[in-house]
């Protein structure tokens, strides 16, 4: 993939991870921004505007490796990618279209909380990396 | 200054402190409702209403010693603290607040703006206070509530 998030701070219990469930044909990278796809809890990478959060991968995933569980971090500080429409200081994030960006959320987002990444703690331009807390 | 947080109860992982970038030379009081001033990750302490709220400062930063050099702070961001309503503010339980237009320190009822525009929500109250009174606050920065 490409743009995984980098871990800055774990807070919480070392970032309160909760464990998915994952397809065991899949390969996650660490540090890919993953989303709810089905019930009961089971996680992929996200990949468009949308898509419910769940948590970031704490650890890689190989494809074929007989897993089916995957530990997601659920409360710290990343570093993320922000797409196009940019990410503004203070404001929540959502998951935007691509390989693990993020935008500024809009208000039907904040409504439907679940699409909530976290809370910008940096003012982003395109393509441009900076610090969100992450509180799911 | 006045109407810092006091009782504070830690959450989390010691009330999950995350480190912010402050001004040198301004003096800080342990308890202060620090707001988002600038990026990268640069607070300050509230001063008026529909501020971005990053946390309560962890520790006093003292100004006019060598300790003023220090341009770093931890906020803690997941608490339970007793917090003052603004003069004009008046809240039920169970309501999100925000910062105060009353200025330093203060809270009141959030509204739907400030709600959708999350951070502005300092917290959920755990008592109903009457203008200028002093309630509990549970405190959760970046939770989707």
């Amino acid at each position: 993939m490409a743009n995984e998030v980098t871990k800055v701070t774990l807070l919480g219990n070392a970032g309160d991870p909760v464990e998915y469930i994952v397809a065991e044909d899949v390969a996650v990278p660490k540090g890919t921004i993953m989303r709810i796809s089905a019930s009961p809890q089971t996680a992929i990478a996200a990949t468009t505007d949308g898509q419910f959060f769940a948590g970031i991968a704490s650890v890689e995933k190989v494809s074929g490796d007989g897993i089916t569980k995957l530990a997601l971090w659920t409360h710290g500080v990343f570093d993320m990618v922000s797409d196009t429409a940019g990410c503004t200081l203070g404001q929540p994030v959502k998951i935007d279209t691509g390989a693990n960006l993020v935008s500024t959320a809009d208000s039907d987002t904040v409504a439907t909380a679940g699409e909530v990444v976290g809370l910008s703690l940096e003012t982003l331009t395109d393509g441009q990396s900076g610090c969100v807390l992450v509180n799911l | 200054m006045a109407n810092e947080a006091t009782n504070i109860t830690l959450l989390g992982n010691k009330g999950d402190p995350v480190e912010y970038t402050i001004a040198t030379g301004s003096p800080i009081p342990k308890g202060s409702l620090m707001v988002f001033d600038d990026t990268p990750q640069v607070v300050k302490i509230h001063t008026v209403g529909s501020q971005f709220f990053a946390g309560i400062a962890a520790e006093e930063h003292v100004s006019g010693t060598a300790l003023q050099a220090s341009a770093k702070l931890a906020c803690i961001t997941h608490c339970i603290a007793d917090l003052t309503a603004g003069s004009a503010d008046a809240y039920v339980f169970g309501v999100p607040v925000c910062t105060s237009e009353a200025g330093l320190n203060t809270i009141g009822s959030a509204t739907n703006d400030s709600i959708e525009g999350m951070a502005m929500v300092v917290g959920i109250s755990q008592e109903t206070v009457a203008a200028n009174g002093t309630g509990a606050v549970k405190i959760n920065v970046g939770k989707s509530w």
